[in-house]
């Protein structure tokens, strides 16, 4: 099971890519935004997890970074996707307090893949 | 995905899986996402090989048929994929002591340290200063150091070399980053905190340097990642950087920066000179004198004095 966090809604391509590149035929992808993403009914019109990918979706919005971090725990998700929405002056993928709170959280581990347009938690592992 | 085997040329009929990340393609997916450094490594670049891992990919030698079959042994060495990250601390040591008290400093970069015996570390560092700064005023700034040397540097009035013996307690975020087998890129303390460059193997190894680092100095802000296949300049080794500090004006430097960002170096070139200038706001002939000014700072650096 896989969750892609969706920065705003104009993060089509971080979306794709993860789509593209992360999710399995068929599994099951829960798109995750916070407050600060109004709806995602356009993106996901947009891209079309289904129609293009062949998974499943879920759409929900999770008010805050704990409960997204915990969201992610609690359905022991294989893969992360948080879209990159900004760079720092030496080209790095910016780092939010979402992002941050996922890469040190303590009960996960994994691998971490920086990619184009997204930041991937892959093979995640959790302890017990 | 195997970024591995795609750089490696030559490579013939034996896919050689990756053993650390990077192979996080999925069956039926055709385009995966790439590392947003990782191309800037051309086919056959070899790199610096930290932590390799050896392909060896054997292959029929065409230009002997016969009887007997005779192989080709190709072999690379690879890095596996790094994290490149960039985080910021608070102050604290030597850096929080001039920033915080010294008239009109405006950064200061370590440039290197070398363990002194007992618990001192020899400094060096690069100190921006908004006004003058004299070896009194730094010494009253740094009541606990012995201030070994200061000397400004060539073309910024305000720069400065400074080399410090100081207990090795001023600088802990280097240690703890040298402790956890993390490359240490760039310190450089402004804007009232430390701002912090490093390398590491890999996500674990990230929250083990952050594990570390908030232990010591409280709480540590993520800032940027990047992925990379090989470690770059260690501290104190960017020759080239270190020649140019201070050797350059700030406002050379920013043209240069957006000049050589913009593409207008490249052949053929991908910007002209009024993009660039149209960019920096200036006009093209002031652009054109500046970028002059540049290349004869540089070639001062490479050939001496002009004359």
């Amino acid at each position: 099971m896989s969750v892609i966090v969706v920065r705003s809604a104009q993060q089509e391509e971080p979306v794709r890519e993860a789509l593209r590149s992360v999710v399995p035929d068929h599994a099951t992808v829960h798109l995750v935004r916070l407050p600060t993403v109004d709806s995602l009914d356009s993106l996901v019109e947009a891209v079309g997890p289904t129609r293009n990918y062949g998974v499943d979706y879920t759409t929900r919005c999770l008010p805050d970074i704990p409960s997204t971090v915990e969201f992610v725990v609690d359905r022991a998700a294989s893969d992360v996707c948080i879209g990159i929405s900004e760079r720092t002056s030496t080209g790095k993928a910016r780092i939010d307090r979402l992002t941050q709170s996922l890469l040190l959280e303590e009960r996960l581990s994994g691998t971490l893949v920086v990619g184009n347009d997204v930041i991937i938690l892959t093979d995640v592992e959790y302890d017990s | 995905m195997d970024r591995r085997t795609d750089s490696g040329a030559g490579a013939v009929g034996l896919n050689i899986a990756p053993a650390v990340a990077g192979g996080h393609r999925r069956p039926g997916r055709s385009s995966p996402a790439k590392p947003s450094t990782v191309s800037q490594t051309e086919p056959g670049e070899t790199g610096i090989p930290w932590l390799p891992a050896v392909l060896v990919v054997g292959r029929p030698d065409r230009r002997y048929p016969g009887e007997s079959c005779i192989f080709t042994l190709d072999i690379r060495l690879t890095n596996p994929d790094m994290l490149r990250v960039e985080f910021q601390i608070g102050l604290s040591g030597i850096p929080s002591q001039l920033l915080e008290t010294g008239e009109n400093i405006e950064s200061i970069e370590v440039d290197n340290a070398f363990p002194v015996p007992d618990s001192d570390e020899l400094l060096f560092l690069t100190v921006c200063s908004g006004s003058s700064v004299s070896e009194e005023q730094l010494s009253a700034d740094l009541p606990d150091a012995d201030i070994v040397y200061v000397s400004r540097t060539g073309v910024s009035h305000h720069t400065y070399h400074v080399s410090v013996v100081a207990d090795r307690s001023n600088l802990t975020v280097l240690s703890l980053l040298t402790e956890n087998r993390a490359v240490p890129h760039r310190i450089v303390g402004r804007n009232a905190h430390l701002e912090v460059v490093t390398s590491v193997r890999d996500w674990q190894h990230l929250k083990q340097v952050a594990g570390a680092v908030e232990e010591v100095h409280g709480s540590l802000k993520l800032v940027g990642t990047t992925q990379t296949d090989r470690p770059g300049f260690p501290l104190g080794t960017d020759k080239v950087r270190q020649s140019v500090s201070g050797k350059l004006s700030e406002q050379q430097l920013s043209v240069l920066e957006t000049a050589y960002q913009m593409g207008f170096f490249q052949v053929p070139q991908e910007a002209t000179a009024e993009e660039i200038a149209g960019e920096l706001g200036i006009s093209r002939s002031t652009l054109s004198e500046r970028l002059r000014r540049v290349q004869h700072n540089f070639c001062t650096l490479l050939f001496g004095a002009y004359r």
